[in-house]
């Protein structure tokens, strides 16, 4: 499937978006939107809440199907190939592309169905040993394993919120994703906790391609490389985050860095 | 309608701070805590009155109920004649010897051995020798020896001697005659009768005997019934449940839908037993009086309420699970079997338990499909004649003798112990596997 699987320094974009228009109803959500998100990087999309930021995450792994009247217009393509296409299956898609949820949602089940549901799903482990392995490097990358390893079979939902939400990074990767979007997966965190999980993407950078969305501003000077400034569903700015933060090229995006709305 | 020019602030200054000592502010606050102490205690007063209904309820039933459990008894001394009984001794021993036993002639031995109650040697129930054969049945090394046997007595004999008559009143007017007084004194003056556990009330099925009838053949009855309705009603409620709040699109279609089901469940049960007598009886030709028919009638009836009930219980799964499963590639079918309905289904079974409890002690529609036939066997299958529990109740509470009184209230008493039984189990489930998040 994958084109390019070189790790390192990709020319081709992991998945780019070309005219993309969201509809909820007779409401435009989305308008106009073209981004290329590289593997090589944290791509941060920030804005005012009801900018679209969300709904456009949402459209990269078709989670947006799940809404009735939701309608989904241009191209979006994952390794070139279009993922709005009638051929592409939507639960391979979700597989290779993982998503992070704004509020921790683990399964009310033991930690290790947690991490081993995807696996199971699509059939990853061979055997009792294999799916083992699966779950604890997927905990060790997720930074959970010293934490949990001696108490797998407790519910997920005993846990911390911040030891949740790292459950449910290590649920996503279990399945070996290759993009990782995360919508705001701090936002219901406290601040110590909030630290870990940056630094947990931080480490996860370079191995998958990680878009995150977040209101904080901090928070995606931290942890990406690229930011997306949104405003009422239209892209208004999208560069380097150092450009961003220090020299944006819109007064719009500097006005928002600033503090002058949001 | 103008507003008065007068700027916010100086209007707010007139108003001056509030008084709460004022004499109007305390009135208003008082008034306030007795409203709220007033309505503390109507609703105790009508939980108090709901509460002691209940208890009269209880009461009287339990009060005339409980003698149903007991019958009573005679001491005769049998002497199992070979003789008296028609049988060969020789050939009771022989291979067919529990055939022969099982056919010989125990109504006349009961004669016989009745003649030792003298002037009470009527008194005994029409059923007595059933007692004779079971005893000789069991152990068949009796022929030829005698035994001291307890046998059922008439029902008039066993009322009297729980003291259910009050023999004060004048002959007329106290429902038994002076001979039964008489045969029930001389009876208890020998140290013959004694009263105690009926068990053939639990097992046996109806009669048309008080002292003979049972619970059982309805007890069982009922079990079939529900067996079916269960089988039938949870998956087709359940599944339908699942597509309604999973599946189906929203629109026209799916509120008429819904509106036709909310209506299901508000239809008189007596509906269902007519749907019930012309379609499955007159078309479908499925046999009359069965648990077949019965149960698959009540299953239309209480299915609504097992599609409400699962519905609720679906939607209070919270969407950021199917977001989690749908999130790592589970299919919308998968997300429903993995998630959505081992999350749902402690409401899903409270649901379904609270809607078996009210086929459980339903009559109205199976009044209509036969199945208040008068049935003096336990039923053998669920295509066999079958009555249920409350029809039981109903049966007995309209027959003309007097010792079907207890029995009715001992039949009500069973039918409250089961769906005691029934919803502490709705109870236990939904606290036992209630998730919280």
């Amino acid at each position: 499937m994958n084109q390019n699987p070189a790790i390192g320094h990709n020319q081709q974009p992991k998945m780019t978006a070309r005219g993309v228009n969201v509809f909820y109803g007779q409401k435009q959500a989305i308008k106009d939107v073209s981004i290329d998100v590289s593997s090589d990087h944290v791509t941060a999309f920030i804005g005012p809440s009801g900018c679209g930021k969300s709904t456009f995450l949402r459209c990269l792994n078709r989670m947006n199907d799940t809404v009735d009247s939701a309608r989904v217009e241009g191209r979006i393509e994952l390794d070139s190939q279009d993922i709005y296409a009638a051929a592409m299956d939507v639960v391979q898609l979700r597989a290779r592309v993982g998503m992070v949820f704004q509020k921790p949602n683990p399964f009310p089940k033991s930690i290790y169905e947690n991490v081993a549901y995807g696996p199971r799903l699509h059939g990853l482990a061979r055997n009792k040993a294999d799916m083992d392995a699966i779950v604890e490097s997927a905990l060790r990358r997720a930074g959970l394993w010293d934490e949990v390893k001696d108490r797998l079979s407790e519910s997920g939902t005993a846990m911390s919120g911040g030891q949740q939400q790292r459950l449910c990074i290590a649920r996503a990767i279990a399945v070996d994703p290759e993009v990782i979007l995360m919508d705001e997966p701090c936002s219901a965190l406290d601040p110590i906790a909030t630290a870990r999980i940056e630094e947990l993407i931080d480490e996860l950078r370079g191995r998958y391609a990680i878009v995150i969305v977040t209101h904080n501003m901090q928070q995606a000077a931290r942890v990406s490389q690229k930011t997306a400034f949104f405003h009422l569903g239209s892209l208004v700015e999208y560069d380097d985050t150092s450009t961003i933060f220090t020299n944006p090229r819109e007064t719009r995006t500097k006005d928002y860095i600033t503090g002058r709305y949001g | 309608m103008s507003a008065p020019a007068v700027p916010l602030a100086e209007r707010l200054q007139e108003r001056g701070p509030t008084d709460w000592t004022a004499p109007e502010m305390q009135a208003r606050i008082a008034r306030r805590y007795r409203g709220e102490r007033n309505f503390r205690r109507l609703g105790m007063l009508a939980l108090i009155v709901a509460a002691s209904f209940l208890a009269f309820l209880l009461f009287t039933i339990v009060r005339d109920g409980w003698t149903g459990f007991q019958r009573s008894e005679a001491r005769l001394e049998v002497t199992f004649d070979a003789a008296v009984l028609g049988v060969d001794p020789a050939a009771v021993r022989g291979p067919d010897g529990a055939a022969l036993l099982a056919r010989a002639d125990y109504p006349g031995l009961l004669l016989k051995a009745a003649e030792q109650l003298g002037p009470a040697s009527d008194t005994l129930s029409d059923a007595a020798w059933l007692e004779l054969r079971d005893a000789l049945l069991a152990d068949p090394a009796l022929l030829g020896k005698q035994a001291s046997l307890w046998v059922p007595v008439r029902s008039g004999i066993d009322l009297l001697a729980k003291g259910k008559y009050d023999l004060s009143a004048p002959a007329d007017s106290r429902g038994v005659s002076d001979e039964e007084v008489a045969d029930w004194r001389w009876l208890d003056g020998q140290g013959r009768l004694r009263t105690g556990f009926n068990m053939a009330f639990l097992t046996g099925a109806d009669s048309t005997e008080p002292e003979l009838a049972g619970i059982g053949g309805a007890a069982l009855g009922s079990l079939l019934t529900l067996l079916i309705t269960i089988a039938i009603a949870f998956p087709l409620g359940v599944l339908s449940a699942v597509w309604l709040e999973e599946f189906a699109p929203r629109g026209r279609l799916a509120d008429l839908i819904e509106l036709s089901i909310n209506n299901l469940a508000a239809v008189p049960s007596i509906i269902f037993g007519l749907l019930g007598l012309a379609f499955f009886l007159n078309i479908a030709g499925l046999p009359r009086s069965a648990p077949l028919v019965g149960g698959i009638t009540l299953a239309l009836m209480i299915m609504p309420v097992i599609v409400i009930a699962a519905r609720v219980a679906i939607k209070a799964v919270p969407p950021s699970i199917r977001d989690a499963a749908l999130g790592i590639g589970a299919s919308p079918i998968q997300v429903v079997f993995h998630h959505v309905l081992p999350l749902a289904l402690p409401g899903i079974m409270t649901g379904t338990i609270i809607g078996i409890a009210r086929a459980l002690g339903e009559t109205a529609p199976l009044l209509l499909i036969g199945m208040r036939a008068f049935v003096t066997d336990v039923p053998e299958g669920i295509t066999a004649p079958a009555t249920v529990l409350p029809m039981q109740v109903f049966l007995w509470s309209d027959d003309v003798q007097r010792g079907f009184v207890e029995k009715t209230s001992a039949a009500i008493l069973v039918l409250l112990v089961i769906l005691i039984a029934m919803n502490s189990l709705a109870i236990y489930l939904r606290n036992r596997f209630e998730r919280r998040w």
